[in-house]
């Protein structure tokens, strides 16, 4: 093989430079290459704890209180009465009264409730922008002293196949307040994205966890 | 001459700081003074460990500020953090998942070692790669592969959001030898 001479060796390289430049150059403006989004994960916030220089013990580092779930939910918080709960809601479910409630069979004490679906209820979606199947909808569990618990179940629908983000938006909403103040959980039953929201003073209750029943 | 005089003298009076003070009031329904924050007190040091449900994919950035010693000098405007981390803080991170999932078991932290695929539990994550300190770093960064079900991923700290997802995706492509484009950062310190 008969080698280049010099200058021809240097232009041919200044080709390659060349063509692989405008490649690249095509490859950032087409709008549809440049704008494949990277997959971004979210990173959820529990408030932070602040430990004594010793680091020995640790306390809450905000000063949150039950006004903060109420303004985060448009205004519900634990032991409200039904009637009350519906109060709240922009969109009332008719016929709300404690005795007129369904019983809740997953506890072993009397557990009523009522449910709203969640594209009627503004506030309660904490926020989230993400999508949520049209039959995503809103538990809310009450005992004999009141509220004690939301829960939310996301599904998905053929213009939103998959809740996830939205169920990772409303989590980590709840996830931002103290645990002394409401307890977030995340988990999957039925195909539903559930997320419970308890009143850490409701004893036992906290525990329980929603499954489909058997078909 | 006298009315001049006293049109002079009301016209001083008028131009008096006190006579142009509006009355002040202190009824109980004002609203509180405002709230003015120090911005140029040293902020506390914060050590945010990543620690993830694997059941659902969910990832925490627990976040344990410590308190500085009485006479502790802050550097390059932030306090100094411990160089040892005792492990009583480094379970109370995990705890922040232990407390949201339906599993234990599914805690790890976010910091996985090449057997985690095998054995996707907390003895196959790395509690020191999961955590960044506020005295070194501003951010926390993350990067994952998809397998299945399941995010592997590692940890990286840096100085921005960029250095510390790159430092993450760094770590991650060697040490599992897959494309680790899933990404996420967050800073360290919480916000004031």
């Amino acid at each position: 093989m008969v080698a280049s001479p010099a200058p021809f060796r240097k232009q041919r390289g200044r080709l390659v430079l060349a063509l692989l430049a405008g490649w690249g150059g095509v490859l950032w403006a087409d709008p549809a290459l440049a704008q494949i989004p990277a997959p971004v994960l979210p990173i959820l916030t529990p408030p932070p704890a602040t430990w004594d220089h010793d680091l020995l013990s640790a306390r809450p580092a905000l000063g949150q209180t039950l006004t903060d779930l109420s303004v985060l939910t448009g205004g519900l918080t634990w032991g409200m009465t039904p009637v009350d709960v519906n109060g709240v809601l922009p969109v009332r479910v008719p016929g709300i009264n404690w005795a007129g409630l369904a019983s809740a069979t997953e506890y072993q004490s009397d557990i009523r409730y009522f449910w709203a679906r969640l594209d009627s209820l503004g506030a309660l979606r904490v926020g989230s922008t993400a999508c949520v199947g049209r039959n995503s909808y809103v538990v809310f569990l009450f005992q004999a002293s009141g509220l004690f618990r939301l829960s939310y179940r996301l599904t998905g629908d053929p213009a939103c196949p998959n809740p996830g983000a939205a169920a990772s938006q409303i989590f980590g909403r709840y996830v931002a307040m103290e645990w002394s103040l409401a307890q977030s959980i995340h988990y999957r039953a039925g195909g539903l994205d559930i997320i419970d929201v308890t009143d850490p003073t409701a004893g036992y209750l906290t525990t329980i966890r929603w499954q489909p029943r058997a078909r | 001459m006298i009315r001049s005089l006293v049109g002079a003298v009301a016209g001083l009076l008028l131009a008096m700081p006190a006579c142009q003070a509006a009355a002040l009031s202190f009824g109980i329904d004002d609203a509180p003074p405002p709230i003015v924050l120090d911005t140029t007190k040293p902020r506390l040091c914060t050590i945010g460990w990543l620690v993830a449900d694997t059941a659902t994919n969910d990832l925490f950035l627990a976040r344990m500020q410590v308190a500085p010693a009485l006479n502790e000098k802050p550097a390059g405007g932030s306090l100094p953090c411990p160089t040892e981390v005792p492990p009583r803080m480094a379970a109370r991170a995990l705890d922040v998942c232990l407390a949201r999932a339906t599993d234990a078991k599914t805690c790890v932290f976010g910091d996985m070692t090449r057997g985690f695929l095998d054995r996707p539990d907390v003895r196959n994550s790395a509690e020191n790669g999961s955590r960044c300190a506020s005295d070194l770093y501003r951010y926390i960064g993350i990067a994952c592969w998809r397998s299945g079900d399941i995010n592997v991923c590692n940890v990286g700290c840096g100085r921005t959001d960029l250095e510390a997802r790159g430092t993450a995706q760094g770590r991650c492509e060697s040490k599992h030898q897959k494309s680790c484009t899933i990404t996420g950062s967050s800073e360290i310190l919480a916000p004031q």
